[in-house]
């Protein structure tokens, strides 16, 4: 009876004992299947972010800067409704030179007069005929180039190629005369409505703009495309179909420097 | 009242004179309240409609500091491809004639630079503008109704 007893001591569980075992053993086994299910789900996500990896290491710089500006352009032009103060100032170490829209930069008090080189008429050249010392002297950090609705109505360029070949010639003069300045070429904002009757050529502004954007990819040059702001605000031209009233500005401004942003 | 007969024969002659000269040299004051003036010249135009541009706009367009003078209306270019102005002021002096008369050219000149060989019917419209200097008052307009404003003007005075 006594070796009994003490064997029963020495070796025998309880049942309390042995439920303890069982429970921690399974508690052991969840913990080890959830610890193996997290390495299988981090294994995924892995192989997911090498995919996602992969696809963008496969997408062209170009589309993926292209959508970058999208995106800028978006929210600059959100902050042209919300806060148009803020546009302004971006343009402190800037000249504007153009044409007669561009004058409407000054003419409307947004920039100052020697912020904007433009006049009535003004034609691409007038940048090396007019402008050029002074952009030398000022060394502005960026110029935007404004031209191109007399440009196509002067007929010094008939054909769209001829005219990208005058304006990447400008370019590379401005580059010259002040190598620390960025220059940005607009496109030509669309003539609308009566405006496109106003001259024969003014019709083939499509023409002309895909041909100063296809000088400016290949030189590695700065092409603001206006064609999404225009469409949009056509509501803010002058009845002659030509010129801008005083709110596209802030448009055209947000526009410019989403390109500016880029960098 | 004899003895005062040559005295009187004097001071008609004296006032006779003045008369003649100021008229010669339109050199005649006007008591005419510019609000009086600016109403009449605008009546019938297309600046009735229209705001006065603030100081700071005669200062740029003008050089002229609207302060220096007893009053200066502006009916400013509703924008830059527009040429249609009217300019009236009140000398507080007629010391300030030629600068303001200086200015007028100055401002006519840069339109005129502006849209030569560009525009013609702005050109055209300019080459027509209005300036006439009277006294105390001075006038410019460009505009298709500047005879008629110009006719205005003259009879506030």
């Amino acid at each position: 009876m006594q070796r009994t007893r003490t064997h029963q001591k020495a070796y025998g569980f309880g049942k309390r004992q042995i439920a303890l075992v069982v429970g921690a053993i399974t508690l052991m086994i969840i913990i080890l299947l959830a610890l193996a299910g997290n390495k299988v789900s981090l294994g995924e996500e892995k192989s997911q972010g090498l995919e996602y990896l992969d696809m963008l290491e496969d997408r062209d710089i170009g589309e993926i800067k292209g959508k970058l500006k999208e995106i800028k352009a978006k929210r600059n032009l959100e902050m042209a409704d919300s806060n148009e103060e803020a546009i302004w100032p971006e343009f402190e170490d800037s000249l504007i030179l153009g044409d007669s829209r561009a004058v409407g930069f000054s003419y409307y008090e947004f920039l100052s007069e020697e912020q904007v080189l433009a006049k009535g008429g003004g034609i691409i050249t007038d940048v090396s005929n007019e402008y050029l010392e002074q952009v030398k002297q000022i060394n502005p950090e960026r110029v935007f180039l404004c031209f191109g609705l007399n440009d196509m109505g002067i007929g010094f360029w008939p054909q769209p190629q001829d005219y990208a070949e005058e304006c990447r010639k400008q370019i590379q003069a401005l580059n010259q005369a002040s190598p620390d300045t960025e220059v940005y070429i607009n496109s030509i904002l669309p003539p609308v409505g009566v405006g496109l009757d106003a001259d024969p050529n003014y019709k083939n502004y499509g023409e002309y703009n895909a041909a100063i954007q296809e000088m400016c990819e290949t030189e590695g040059f700065h092409y603001v495309d206006n064609s999404e702001i225009s469409e949009a605000h056509q509501d803010l031209y002058q009845p002659d179909g030509l010129h801008m009233q005083t709110d596209f500005y802030k448009y055209w401004a947000a526009n410019m420097l989403a390109e500016v942003d880029e960098e | 009242m004899r003895k005062f007969y040559p005295h009187l024969k004097i001071l008609l002659t004296v006032l006779l004179i003045v008369f003649v000269i100021s008229s010669l040299t339109g050199g005649a004051i006007s008591s005419a309240d510019m609000q009086t003036v600016a109403g009449q010249v605008v009546k019938g135009t297309k600046f009735e409609q229209m705001s006065p541009a603030e100081n700071r706009i005669i200062k740029r367009f003008y050089g002229l500091n609207a302060n220096d003078y007893e009053s200066v209306v502006l009916y400013a270019p509703g924008d830059n491809m527009d040429v249609h102005e009217l300019l009236l002021v009140k000398l507080k002096d007629l010391s300030q004639q030629k600068t303001v008369e200086d200015a007028v050219g100055k401002r006519l000149e840069t339109q005129l630079n502006s849209f030569e060989g560009y525009g013609a019917e702005q050109v055209a419209l300019l080459n027509k503008s209005v300036t006439i200097v009277k006294g105390n008052y001075i006038f410019f307009m460009v505009d298709e109704d500047a005879a008629k404003a110009q006719k205005a003007f003259l009879k506030s005075l």
